[in-house]
C-alpha cells in the first residue's frame, strides 16, 4: 500500500485518542484500533512494548524553525530502539519541511496556524500537533542565544582555550559564558577594530581564527559554511548589536530520552535537548548542546547527539546548554541472550543490587568462600587479619548463620568504632594546623573518639559541631574553626565533607557541570561568615564565638549575599538572631536525604572499594549515582536507624553483595561500578602497618599515642611515620576523600622490599622463633605463616616448594624468615580481596 | 627528464630517482634547461613565504625559535633548527621542512593539526626541488642570499606592484557594507585633513570644509594604525591581515603617492609613530616588542622587548630624543631613541594603558589608561606629577596640545582640561570614544566613536560642530547573505558525501558479516598462511645461498651441485610462482569480497582454485625434498668443513608439506561449507 493511501486513511479516522499503544498484530496491516493485548514480535524480543513519541508537541515561534523528533519504543525486557528513521512520514502537507530528523513551517506556511504532523510505525498512527505562532520569518541572532551557544559548542570558551581564568593568547571568554555580557564586551569592544570588524563580517579576525585563516593556537574549531560559521558571519553582518533588554533567556533545559537501553552490538540513540526560555517559550537546541559520555567504553556521543553503543556497561550522556547541565543514563547490555538471574537476597541491599544487574543483564559472581569472606570483614570491619585459631574455629563453625554471627561480634566491637572515628577524622580533618596546639589536638581527638564510643549518633556529632562556640580546650568541637578559618574554605569544607559535594569552582564561575552557581557558593559561605575569634588565657588556647554581624559580598555583582541553603531556600534570616552556624546545623543534620545519603555512601565505599557515587565526595549532575534507588534506600534506613552506623554497616556486610567473589564471570567482566563482584581493594596504609605488626608481633611509635597503639588511632593529620606516608595515609589538609591514597609507587614497593617495617619486623618480632619454641615443626612454622598472612593453607604445589626448600636447607630458620618475607611482600597480603 | 611543468609533474618517485641521478651535477645546471624549454617556471620563496607565515610562523619565529627554528626569512631557514638544516636544495624528500610538513617524519607539523592543504605542500615541495630560489621564475643559484639581499627581494616580491603615475591620484571614497568602530584616527599637523580607515583604503576628511576630500589606496586588507609626520606631509599607515601579517607604508596625503613601506609583522601593527625628523618609525603590536625601524631601508634599530603583553601605544618625544611605549598589562617605559637604552620605566596603572601623549616641553608625559586615570609624568626626574580620574570609564585615547588635556573612553565622553582640576566641557557620544585627536591649533578636535561615527568638537567648550560618518551602503548586504547561504549549501553537500561514503562503507562491512563464516575465515587464512610459506621459504633460500657461499670454496664439487642447485632453485622458484599466484589470487577474491559480496558459486570457484594450486605445491615441495635429500646425501661426501648443512632445509621441508597438507584440508571443508549453503 502506497503511503498516500495510507495517510489517506489516517486523516479519515478518528485522530483524537493517545496512540501510544501496543501495536496491532502483525497480519493486520492496515491501521486499527490497538489495543494492549495484540502485541507484535518485535525483533525476536518478548512481546509487548510501548512507543514514545518526542515532542509531544511542538510549537514553531518562526518559520526558520526547526523541531527534531525522537521516536523510541520500549520492549517489555524494559530494551529500547530508537526508531525514528523507521518511520514512515507524511510529508504531503505543504505547510511543513521534514528531512527525517527534524521538522518545521514551510516558508509558504501561514502564520499563527496550527496541524498534526503524521507518522506511522509498523502500523502504527504517531501524530504531533504543532502550531505555528506569528512571530516572523526568521529570528534575530543574538549573541546570548545564538553565538554564545556557538562559542561553548566548538570549544573556544573552554578551560583550556579562551575559557582560562587569565585567557589565551591574549583573549578572554567566561568559562563556558557564565558571564554573557562580558564576553560580548569582550568580543565587540574591548580591542575595538580587531577582533569584530563590522564592514567585513567575512574577513575579521575573530572569524579568519575560527577558520584557521589565519594562524590560530586552537586550530580552526568552524569550518566555512558550517552552521556556526554561518551563524557568527550572520550576526556580524547584521551588526554585532547589543542584545534586547528584554531578551527571553533560557531558564532550563530537557532532555530525551531519559534513559535507553542499548544492546552492545549495534544500537544508537539520538538525543534531543529543549530549552526553557523565561517567556516560557521553548526551542529546539540540539544542535548548540553539548554533548559528553562519562564512559565511552560503554557508550559516546557525537556532536549532533547520537549516542552509541559500544559495549556493556552504563552511561551517563550529558548534555550542556547556556548554563544548564542534564542527561541521559544509558544502559548497555551485551548482545548475547541473558540466561535470567535468580539471586536469593540476604536483606534490601541485595533486592537493589539485583534488579539493577537484571536490568544491565549482569550476572554476579558466587558467593565468596567461608576463608575469604572472613579476611575481608575482619579487615574491613575492625582492621586486624582473623587470627589462626579464630579461623580454625570460624571453619569448624556449622551454625548457618555463623557470617551473620561474626559480623555481629565485630561490628559491636571498640576496634570497629575506631576505624570509624579515623573515618569521621579525616572529614573534620583534624590535624595540627593554624596554630592548633598538641594539647588542642588531642583534645579534639578525644572528644570525637569519646562522643563515637558513647554511641552519639553521627548527625547529632555534626549538629554539635557545627555551631561549636566557646575556648578550643573547654569544647574542643570549636577546634574545627582553628584548623580553616575562612568562610569560603569553611563553607566548601562542610559541603565535600558532608554532603559529599565539591562546590569550590563556583567560588569563581558557575560550575561548569553540576548546577553551583556563585549565588549558591557565596549564600552557603555566609552562613559561617560571622565567626568571631580571640585569644584564651592560654597562649595555646583560642575562644571562637558568634560575632553576629559581617557579611559576604558577592564578587560580581558586589552585593550582600544572605545566607542560603546549598541546593535549598533562603535562610530566613529575620529568624536566625542567634547563631547562623545553628540554622546550617540544623537544616544539614535534621532530616536531610543528601546527608544521610553521604554517610551511607561513605560507608559503603568502605565495605565495596567504590562508592555508588564514586569519588564519594563528588555528587554533581554529571555523576550520578550507579545505583540511585540503592543509595536512596541506604540513607532512609540510616535514618530510620537513627543514624546509628553499625546498623547500617551491618546490613551492608551481611548482604550477599559484600560477600560476592572477586572472581569475575563472563557475565560480569566489564562491571566496574555495579558491585556485582568483589573488589580488590590495596589496603589502606593504617591498616596495613596494624596488620604487619600484627603478625609479626611487633609495635610502631606513634605520636600522640601510648606504645602499643595502633596506627588507625593516630590523632593527627601528620603522623611522622614514613611507612604511613609512603603507603598513602590521608594528611588531612583538605576533606577530599583522594587524601587517602591506595594507589601503588616505587618506594611502596622499595619499602617493603627493603625497609626496616618487612626484614625488621620479622628478627625483632622473633615470631618464627617463638613458633619454634613452643615446638612447631619447620613445616607447621611455615603453614601457620601461610594462614597468618592469608588466612588460608599453602595450595599443594606451594607446600611442595616449601618442603622440599626447607628438607634441603642448612637453614631452615633463615628460609623461614626468607619465607614470611615474601608473604608479606605479596599481592595477597597487601590486598584485600 | 627535467621537464617539469607545474601541470603534470612527474610521479614524485621518478623525480626523486631523477635527482638522485643527477645529484653530483651541478645544481645549477638544472634549470637552465628548463628554462630554455621554457615550460618551467621555478617556484620562488615569494610562494613559499605566505605559506610559512600562515602556518609556521606563529612558532618559528625570530622571537620564539621553536626547535631553534625561524622561518621568517632566507637567512634562518639556511641556518636550520636544532635538528640540522631543515632544507636541502633539489631534494625535498630529505628536507625536514618539507617531511614533516607532509606528515612523512615526526615531529607532525604543524603539531596537532590537520596537514596543510596539498596545494600548499606542492608549493614547499617545488620551491625545494627548484632550488631554493628567492623569486619565481629565477634561476637557481648555489650562492646562499645575504640577509640584505632576501630582505630586499622579499620586500620587492611580496607586495603588489607600485603605484604607477596615473594612479598616483587619491581615489574616490568607497563605501563600507556597514559602518564598524574607528579605533585609529590622525588629524593633519598644518593641515586641515583628518584620516581615518576605510574600505581598502585610508579615507581623508577635511575639517576646514567638512567634506571628504578623497582617499588613499591602500595595498592590504586592514588599516590598524594612522599617523601624520610632524610636518604634516607624510602619512603613516600601518595594516595588514589581523593575526597574520602587518607592515607600515609612509603615503603623501595629498597626492597618494607612496614614500616607503617597511616592516613585516606576524600580527596587527598596534602602536605606531614617526620620529619628528622622519627618520625613525616606532611600532609595537601583539609580538610584546617595541621596534624602532629605519625609514630608508626598513632595518630594525632597536627591538625592546621589556613588555610583558600587546604594546598598544608608541610616541616620540617632540624633540625625538625619547620613545615612550604601552602595554595592555600596565607596563609604561620610556626608551632613549639613539641608545636604546632603558630612560624610566613608570609604574603607577593597573590595566592596560591605550594612550600617551607628549607635552611639547619634551619632558612631560601623559598616560591614559582602562584604569580611567589621566596620570602626568615628569621624566626628568621620572616621577609622577598629577594624577586625576579622567571621567570617562577607561580611557582610550587622550591628546595634549597647548596646554589643554583632551580624553575620551568608554562612556561615551569627551572631556577636556587646562588643569586637572580645571574641566573646560564634556561631550557625550553616543558610544564608546575611541579616538581623540586636536589640531595643532588647539582649537578644534576630533573624535571617533564605536558606531563609526566622527565627530569634529570646537575647543575648549567641546561644543559640536560636526558629525559625520563615512559613506554605508547595505545594498551589498543581500549578496553576502546570499553567498553566505552558498557556502551553508556547500558544506551541507560535501558533509552529504561523507555520510555517503561512510555509509557505503558499512554496507560494505555488513555485506561481509552477512556471508558465511567458515569460507570467510578460510579465506583469510589462506592468505595468512601463504605470507607465512613466503617466509619459510625465503628461509630455504637462505640456505641455498649458503650453499653458493660452499660453492665457491669447493671447485670440485661445482658441476655437481650447480645442477642440482639449477633444479632445486627453480623449484622453489616455480613454488614462489605459485605462492605468488595464490597470493594474489586471495587479495582478488578478498577484494572483490570487501567492494560487496560475491556469490557462493565464486567463492567455490576461488577456493577450488587454492585447493589446487594447494595440490600442486604439495608436489612441488615433494619432488624439492627429494632433491634436498639427494644433496644431502652429496654433501656428505664435501670436505666437512665446506659441508653445506641440509638437515635445516629437509625439516623446513617437511613442515612445509605438513602445513600446505592440512591448509588443504581446511579449504576443503570451507568448501563443503560452501556448496552446502549453495544447497
Amino acid at each position: 500500500m502506497k503511503a498516500s493511501q495510507v495517510f489517506s486513511i489516517f486523516l479519515v479516522a478518528s485522530l483524537g485518542a493517545d496512540q501510544l499503544l501496543s501495536p496491532p498484530s502483525a497480519a493486520s496491516r492496515e491501521p486499527t484500533t490497538a489495543t494492549k493485548n495484540e502485541s507484535t514480535q518485535l525483533d525476536g524480543v518478548s512481546p509487548g512494548f510501548s512507543l514514545h513519541v518526542f515532542p509531544k508537541k511542538a510549537s514553531f515561534a518562526y518559520l526558520s524553525d526547526r523541531q527534531r523528533v525522537g521516536i523510541q519504543i520500549r520492549t517489555a525486557d524494559g530494551r529500547t530502539q530508537d526508531v525514528t528513521d523507521e518511520v514512515v512520514w507524511d510529508l504531503g502537507q505543504k505547510d511543513l519541511v521534514f528531512d527525517g530528523r527534524q521538522f518545521g513551517p514551510s516558508s509558504s506556511a501561514s502564520l499563527d496556524s496550527s496541524g498534526i504532523l503524521l507518522g506511522k510505525w509498523n502500523g502504527q498512527l504517531i501524530e504531533i500537533p504543532f502550531e505555528i505562532m506569528d512571530g516572523g520569518v526568521d529570528r534575530t541572532l543574538t549573541f546570548r542565544n545564538d553565538i554564545l551557544p556557538v562559542f561553548t559548542k566548538t570549544g573556544c570558551n573552554s578551560g583550556k582555550c579562551h575559557g582560562a581564568a587569565s585567557g589565551k593568547d591574549g583573549f578572554r571568554l567566561s568559562l563556558y559564558g557564565f558571564d554573557p555580557a562580558g564576553d560580548y564586551f569582550r568580543v565587540t569592544r574591548e580591542m575595538s577594530g580587531r577582533r569584530v570588524n563590522l564592514a567585513k563580517p567575512e574577513a575579521c579576525l575573530l572569524v579568519n581564527k575560527a577558520i584557521g585563516e589565519v594562524p590560530h593556537t586552537g586550530g580552526n574549531p568552524m569550518q566555512v559554511g558550517d552552521p556556526n560559521y554561518v551563524k557568527v558571519v550572520k550576526w556580524i553582518a547584521h551588526g554585532a548589536k547589543p542584545d534586547p533588554p528584554k531578551m527571553p533567556v533560557p531558564v532550563g533545559i530537557e532532555v530525551y530520552p531519559t534513559r535507553a537501553v542499548l544492546s552492545s552490538n549495534s544500537n544508537s540513540q539520538s538525543m534531543i535537548v529543549m530549552a526553557r526560555y523565561t517567556d516560557d517559550s521553548v526551542r529546539d537546541v540540539t544542535e548548540q548542546a553539548v554533548f559528553l559520555s562519562n564512559n565511552d567504553a560503554a557508550a559516546s556521543a557525537d556532536e549532533s547527539g547520537i549516542v552509541t553503543a559500544n559495549g556493556p556497561g552504563t552511561a551517563f550522556i550529558l548534555a550542556r546548554f547556556d548554563q544548564y547541565t542534564s542527561g541521559t543514563s544509558i544502559v548497555v547490555r551485551s548482545s548475547q541472550p541473558y540466561p535470567g538471574l535468580d539471586f536469593k537476597a540476604n536483606n534490601y541491599i541485595d533486592e537493589f543490587t539485583s534488579a539493577h544487574w537484571r536490568d544491565l543483564h549482569v550476572l554476579p559472581s558466587e558467593l565468596s568462600a567461608d576463608e575469604v569472606f572472613l579476611r575481608r570483614v575482619y579487615l574491613d570491619v575492625v582492621g586486624v587479619l582473623p587470627t589462626p585459631e579464630e579461623r580454625a574455629a570460624f571453619l569448624k563453625d556449622s551454625d548457618p548463620l555463623k557470617r551473620e554471627k561474626r559480623i555481629d561480634e565485630l561490628i559491636g566491637s571498640k576496634d570497629f568504632l575506631d576505624l570509624w572515628v579515623m573515618q569521621l577524622a579525616e572529614l573534620l580533618q583534624i590535624r595540627r594546623a593554624n596554630g592548633l596546639s598538641q594539647k588542642g589536638l588531642s583534645l579534639y581527638d578525644s572528644w570525637l573518639r569519646e562522643q563515637v564510643h558513647a554511641g552519639v549518633p553521627v548527625n547529632e556529632l555534626i549538629r554539635q559541631l557545627i555551631p561549636a562556640s566557646g575556648s578550643t580546650f573547654e569544647n574542643p568541637a570549636t577546634s574545627y574553626y582553628q584548623t580553616e578559618t575562612t568562610p569560603q574554605l569553611l563553607a566548601e569544607n562542610i559541603a565535600q565533607a558532608f554532603l559529599g559535594t565539591r562546590i569550590q569552582c563556583a567560588q569563581c564561575h558557575n560550575h561548569p557541570f553540576d548546577r553551583w552557581t556563585m549565588d549558591d557558593y557565596y549564600g552557603f559561605a555566609a552562613f559561617v561568615s560571622q565567626v568571631g575569634y580571640k585569644q584564651a588565657k592560654d597562649p595555646r588556647e583560642i575562644t571562637v564565638y558568634n560575632l553576629g554581624e559581617g557579611s559576604l559580598k558577592h564578587p560580581v555583582a558586589g552585593r550582600e549575599v544572605r545566607p542560603k541553603f546549598l541546593g535549598g531556600d533562603l535562610a530566613d534570616v529575620a529568624q536566625l538572631n542567634g547563631d547562623y552556624r545553628d540554622a546550617l546545623a540544623q537544616w544539614l543534620t535534621d532530616n536531610n536525604e543528601a546527608f544521610a545519603r553521604n554517610v551511607a555512601n561513605v560507608l559503603w565505599a568502605h565495605f565495596m572499594g567504590k562508592g555508588i557515587v564514586d569519588p564519594i565526595d563528588d555528587v554533581r549532575v554529571s555523576n550520578p549515582p550507579s545505583n540511585p534507588d540503592l543509595l536512596n534506600e541506604l540513607g532512609a534506613k540510616l535514618m530510620e536507624y537513627n543514624y546509628d552506623v553499625r546498623r547500617l554497616a551491618s546490613d551492608i556486610c551481611k548482604s550477599k553483595t559484600y560477600q560476592l567473589s572477586t572472581q569475575k564471570t563472563d557475565w560480569n567482566r566489564w562491571d566496574e561500578r555495579n558491585f556485582s563482584h568483589a573488589s580488590i581493594r590495596r589496603l589502606r596504609a593504617e591498616i596495613l602497618l596494624d596488620c604487619i605488626n600484627q603478625i609479626t608481633s611487633t609495635s610502631d611509635e606513634f605520636s600522640g599515642l601510648p606504645l602499643g597503639g595502633r596506627a588507625i588511632e593516630i590523632p593527627s593529620g601528620r603522623s611522622n611515620n614514613y611507612f604511613l606516608d609512603t603507603f598513602g595515609r590521608s594528611d588531612r589538609e583538605t576533606p577530599c576523600s583522594c587524601e587517602v591514597s591506595t594507589s601503588p609507587t616505587l618506594s611502596q614497593a622499595l619499602h617493603l622490599l627493603n625497609g626496616e617495617n618487612t626484614t625488621g619486623k620479622i628478627k625483632s618480632g622473633g615470631r618464627i622463633q617463638s613458633m619454634l619454641d613452643s615446638g612447631s615443626s619447620y613445616f607447621e612454622v611455615a603453614d601457620r605463616l601461610f594462614v597468618m598472612c592469608y588466612c588460608r593453607q599453602a595450595t599443594t604445589e606451594e607446600a611442595v616448594a616449601i618442603r622440599r626448600k626447607l628438607q634441603e636447607s642448612k637453614e631452615p630458620e633463615a628460609e623461614l624468615a626468607d619465607l614470611f618475607w615474601a608473604l608479606l611482600n605479596s599481592n595477597e597480603f597487601i590486598f584485600n580481596h | 627528464m627535467h621537464k617539469f611543468n607545474s601541470k603534470s609533474r612527474l610521479p614524485l618517485a621518478i623525480a626523486w630517482v631523477a635527482l638522485a641521478c643527477s645529484c653530483n651535477t651541478a645544481f645549477g645546471q638544472m634549470s637552465p634547461v628548463a628554462k630554455e624549454t621554457g615550460v618551467h617556471k621555478t617556484v620562488g620563496f615569494d610562494q613559499v613565504k605566505p605559506i610559512l607565515r600562515k602556518r609556521c610562523q606563529n612558532c618559528h619565529n625570530p622571537e620564539e625559535l621553536r626547535g631553534d627554528l625561524g622561518l621568517n626569512d632566507m637567512t634562518a631557514i639556511n641556518a636550520g633548527s636544532s635538528s640540522g638544516p631543515v632544507v636541502v636544495p633539489g631534494k625535498p624528500r630529505e628536507s625536514l621542512l618539507y617531511t614533516t610538513a607532509a606528515h612523512l617524519d615526526e615531529p607532525k607539523m604543524p603539531p596537532n593539526s590537520r596537514k596543510i592543504p596539498r596545494r600548499e605542500l606542492e608549493v614547499l615541495k617545488l620551491w625545494i626541488e627548484d632550488g631554493l630560489v628567492m623569486k619565481s621564475g629565477d634561476l637557481p643559484t648555489r650562492k646562499e642570499p645575504s640577509e640584505v639581499d632576501s630582505a630586499a627581494e622579499e620586500m620587492k616580491s611580496t607586495g603588489p606592484e607600485k603605484p604607477t603615475a596615473g594612479e598616483s591620484s587619491l581615489e574616490q571614497v568607497r563605501p563600507l557594507l556597514q559602518n564598524t568602530p574607528i579605533a585609529s584616527m590622525a588629524t593633519q599637523p598644518n593641515g586641515t585633513l583628518v584620516a581615518i580607515p576605510g574600505d581598502q583604503q585610508i579615507v581623508l576628511w577635511d575639517s576646514s570644509n567638512r567634506q571628504f576630500f578623497g582617499a588613499i589606496a591602500f595595498p592590504e586588507t586592514e588599516i590598524t594604525q594612522l599617523s601624520f609626520s610632524r610636518d604634516g606631509k607624510t602619512l603613516v599607515a600601518a595594516g595588514g591581515l589581523p593575526g597574520l601579517s602587518a607592515s607600515v607604508f609612509g603615503f603623501d596625503p595629498t597626492t597618494a603617492k607612496e614614500r616607503f613601506r617597511l616592516a613585516d609583522e606576524n600580527d596587527s601593527i598596534l602602536g605606531l609613530d614617526l620620529s619628528p625628523n622622519g627618520e625613525l618609525v616606532a611600532l609595537g603590536g601583539p609580538s610584546k616588542l617595541l621596534k624602532i625601524c629605519r625609514v630608508h631601508d626598513g632595518s630594525v634599530v632597536h627591538t625592546h622587548r621589556k613588555h610583558t603583553d600587546w604594546v598598544l601605544v608608541a610616541k616620540f618625544s617632540p624633540d625625538g630624543l625619547l620613545v615612550a611605549s604601552a602595554d595592555r598589562f600596565g607596563g609604561l617605559f620610556v626608551w632613549e631613541t639613539e641608545t636604546g637604552e632603558l630612560f624610566q620605566a613608570l609604574k603607577a596603572h593597573t590595566g592596560p594603558v591605550h594612550s600617551l601623549a607628549w607635552d611639547t616641553d619634551g619632558e612631560t608625559l601623559l598616560s591614559g589608561g582602562e584604569d580611567g586615570q589621566i596620570r602626568v609624568w615628569n621624566l626628568h626626574h621620572g616621577e609622577l606629577t598629577a594624577h586625576w580620574d579622567a571621567g570617562v570609564d577607561g580611557i582610550l585615547s587622550l591628546d595634549h596640545k597647548a596646554g589643554l588635556t583632551v580624553a575620551g573612553g568608554r562612556n561615551g565622553l569627551v572631556k577636556a582640561w587646562r588643569a586637572p582640576d580645571q574641566c573646560l566641557g564634556t561631550y557625550e557620544a553616543p558610544e564608546q570614544i575611541e579616538a581623540v585627536a586636536v589640531f595643532e591649533n588647539a582649537k578644534q578636535l576630533v573624535s571617533t566613536d564605536s558606531t563609526g561615527s566622527i565627530h569634529l568638537l570646537r575647543l575648549p567648550d567641546l561644543t559640536l560642530v560636526k558629525s559625520t560618518s563615512l559613506p554605508a551602503d547595505d545594498s551589498a548586504h543581500p549578496s553576502l547573505i546570499a553567498r553566505l547561504e552558498r557556502k551553508s549549501q556547500e558544506y551541507t553537500e560535501m558533509l552529504r558525501e561523507e555520510n555517503k561514503e561512510r555509509l557505503l562503507a558499512e554496507q560494505r562491512m555488513l555485506a561481509q558479516q552477512d556471508t558465511p563464516a567458515p569460507a570467510e575465515m578460510q579465506l583469510a587464512t589462506n592468505t595468512d598462511f601463504a605470507v607465512s610459506l613466503q617466509r619459510e621459504l625465503e628461509l630455504v633460500q637462505t640456505n641455498l645461498d649458503r650453499q653458493i657461499a660452499v660453492r665457491e670454496t669447493t671447485e670440485q664439487q661445482l658441476a655437481l651441485l650447480e645442477s642440482q642447485l639449477q633444479t632445486q632453485t627453480a623449484l622453489v622458484e616455480s613454488t614462489r610462482e605459485q605462492l605468488k599466484r595464490l597470493t594474489e589470487l586471495q587479495r582478488l577474491a578478498q577484494s572483490s569480497l570487501t567492494a560487496g559480496s560475491i556469490s557462493h558459486d565464486e567463492k567455490s570457484r576461488v577456493l577450488n582454485v587454492q585447493l589446487e594450486d594447494q595440490n600442486a605445491m604439495r608436489e612441488a615441495i615433494a619432488s624439492l625434498q627429494k632433491r634436498a635429500l639427494e644433496s644431502a646425501e652429496t654433501a656428505t661426501r664435501l670436505p666437512a668443513p665446506t659441508r653445506p648443512d641440509w638437515d635445516a632445509t629437509i625439516e623446513l621441508l617437511e613442515q612445509l608439506a605438513d602445513a600446505i597438507h592440512s591448509q588443504s584440508l581446511a579449504t576443503e571443508a570451507a568448501l563443503e561449507s560452501v556448496s552446502s549453503i549453495n544447497e
